[in-house]
């Protein structure tokens, strides 16, 4: 179940199988439906409107267009109306009972939408006029970017998707593939909320987000190892200690189109070049980087219980995962991102140091200027300033370093004076975090000073991560599982 | 917070059906309790306990963990009485109140005591990347019912 709001109008979602009847109110739905006994919109139940009584089991929605008020809080509770079930021998039997909320909110506030059952904390991502992404409630949604309603019924999963999806084209259409604590990936069709396929790998959990190598990037010598029209999707794994998880994590390179494996990467079982002996890998939690110049994957793992694991991997896609490099000597939970001219690779670890792998030589130093603050998320790159790098940390400082390599910063910033903030996204002037107090931050690139902060939702819930659509809006999630529509004014916070 | 409020109070009202079992008689929200309750086929009781997994691979116990250095929290169900089939909800909630995450599954009893357990990512999740530290709740209800057959909190400190 889901509710939206945008402008002074309410959208409730569902997806059953029933007909459904819907209650709304101004507090809590206190009230239940009397098994048997029919109720027309408009009727009340214990002093609650029957917003809707449905007929026809294809309804996935209801819209309240009139009477809704700014910044008062309306519940909607939805039972399907089953026959008879239980004790329950005469229908309709109204079964469930799942209620949602909706704020309708004015100024900046484009939309908030609220799909239950649990947080969805990792950014949308944008796709053809939908916003996708996964939840803690088992749900693979895509919500229709200019009113937050769904866009599809959101496919189910078995658990929970904990890392942001990956939307791409497909087929004449796009594709949404996520992953969840169960092992299962999955392909969505954002559009229909219909299932492309989905898969179960061998391994307990995954949690970093997938990545695409698309084939319309592929150089000839991909185009020759991988011959056909699918891309190619790369899954890491988190096992857990029941089965070695510390030591046999892999990575699966799948196709796109049906799923297939058409590699695996165990370092654990290798018994040649660079891991004669094997490598154990621990749990790879940070989204793998795919390098388009290179033909490379780069993926970064945690280091072992004893933290001497390798846990930095340099992987050639065109010879199906071969081991080109690994290092040792840091613990990684976040995933590496590229310069902008594609010869480094940077990360963060846990002990706040920064590495900076050359991609030509493949050799690494480190920069320790944050050392004893784990990092948080991507290092991300200036886009108008080559090597000037933007991260934030767990103490909840955004950083400016002018060069990979500086011993001091451009600016150091910690928006909140209690409380942490979230990864960060910037544009060419400004970046943006979502504060732990429910408050949006906007920063001056150059000054790294604070220069707006916007208040999401009713301010009382911490942020996730922020993402865009077209650049002129932000998206983020608060931890009751909402997500909202700021929209930006050239470009600003208002 | 106030969704945990009203699962505190449907709690508290449920108490006097079974034999209540409260380790501590204050409410603070989340207070450990459990509820022995009965079945068609006999009683269910149900206690929660929390084990944390450490990066170096070690366990530790308790209610209190340091939010860093914490791969993932295990919250176990001890199930005594149990018989048949049945179905275990646990809802796991954020400080700030919000449900962040549900686990659902089903164990089989057979009158003798049985664990299950559910695996709470923290390192590297959303819960270190927003800062969720604090006070967690964790309720676990049995079947179709409504009211928590047993809650306990835990609390993740900040780095």
């Amino acid at each position: 179940m889901g509710a939206s709001t945008t402008a002074l109008t309410a959208t409730v979602n569902w997806s059953s199988v029933n007909t459904v009847i819907v209650l709304g109110g101004t507090s809590s739905v206190t009230a239940t439906p009397n098994n048997g006994t029919n109720y027309a919109a408009g009727a009340t139940i214990g002093g609650f409107l029957v917003a809707y009584s449905g007929s026809a089991a294809t309804d996935t929605s209801y819209t309240q267009g009139t009477g809704l008020t700014a910044g008062t809080t309306y519940y909607y509770k939805v039972w399907a109306k089953a026959g008879p079930v239980g004790s329950c021998t005469v229908a309709p039997c109204y079964i469930g009972g799942a209620q949602g909320t909706v704020t309708p909110r004015t100024g900046a506030t484009a939309w908030s939408s609220l799909t239950i059952g649990g947080a969805a904390r990792n950014p949308a991502v944008a796709g053809t006029g939908r916003m996708s992404l996964g939840s803690n409630a088992g749900k693979l949604i895509s919500l229709n970017s200019a009113t937050g309603a769904w866009a599809s019924v959101p496919g189910n999963t078995v658990s929970a998707v904990p890392g942001y999806v990956s939307v791409f084209p497909s087929g004449g259409g796009e594709a949404a593939i996520g992953a969840d604590q169960s092992g299962w990936v999955y392909s969505i069709n954002p559009a229909t909320g219909g299932i492309n396929w989905l898969i179960k790998l061998n391994t307990d959990a995954i949690q970093a987000a997938v990545s695409i190598y698309s084939r319309g990037f592929f150089s000839p010598a991909m185009s020759t190892a991988y011959p056909g029209t699918y891309d190619i999707v790369f899954v890491t794994t988190m096992n857990n200690t029941a089965t070695g998880g510390f030591t046999n994590n892999k990575v699966f390179a799948l196709r796109s189109d049906t799923g297939a494996t058409l590699w695996t990467f165990s370092p654990a079982t290798l018994a040649s070049g660079l891991c004669p002996a094997g490598c154990p890998m621990d749990q790879v939690l940070g989204q793998p980087w795919v390098d388009y110049v290179r033909d490379r994957l780069y993926v970064a793992s945690r280091d072992g219980s004893a933290g001497t694991q390798n846990s930095l991997w340099f992987l050639d896609i065109v010879n199906n995962g071969a081991l080109l490099a690994r290092y040792s000597g840091a613990d990684f939970t976040t995933g590496p991102s590229q310069s902008s001219d594609g010869n480094s690779l940077w990360i963060g670890d846990e002990a706040g140091v920064l590495h900076i792998v050359n991609l030509t030589t493949l050799t690494k130093t480190t920069n320790s200027i944050a050392s004893g603050t784990a990092y948080k998320g991507f290092i991300w790159e200036d886009f108008n300033v080559d090597g000037r790098l933007y991260f934030v940390t767990i103490d909840g400082n955004a950083w400016c370093l002018p060069t990979p390599a500086s011993a001091s910063t451009c600016w150091k910033t910690k928006p909140l004076a209690t409380g942490t903030v979230a990864q960060l996204m910037p544009s060419d002037s400004l970046l943006w975090v979502g504060g732990s107090n429910g408050t949006l931050y906007q920063l001056n690139l150059t000054s790294g000073l604070v220069t707006r902060t916007f208040t999401v939702g009713a301010g009382t819930l911490a942020l996730g991560l922020v993402s865009t659509e077209t650049g002129d809006e932000l998206y983020v999630a608060t931890s009751d599982g909402a997500l909202y529509k700021v929209t930006l004014t050239a470009g600003s916070l208002p | 917070m106030k969704r945990r409020v009203l699962a505190a109070a449907a709690l508290l009202l449920l108490l006097p059906l079974g034999v209540p079992t409260p380790v501590r008689a204050d409410d603070d929200n989340c207070t450990r309790q459990s509820r022995r309750v009965r079945l068609p086929n006999g009683f269910a009781e149900a206690r929660v306990s929390f084990v944390g997994v450490l990066t170096n691979g070690r366990n530790r116990t308790g209610e209190t963990f340091r939010g860093a250095g914490l791969r993932e929290l295990r919250v176990i169900v001890d199930w005594t009485d149990v018989e048949k089939m049945h179905h275990q909800r646990v809802e796991i909630s954020s400080p700030d109140g919000a449900l962040f995450q549900r686990f659902a599954s089903t164990f089989v009893g057979n009158g003798r005591p049985v664990s299950v357990s559910a695996r709470l990512p923290v390192t590297g999740s959303a819960i270190t990347d927003s800062g969720l530290y604090g006070e967690w709740c964790a309720e676990v209800f049995l079947d179709d019912d409504e009211a928590p057959i047993a809650r306990r909190r835990f609390i993740l400190t900040t780095p």
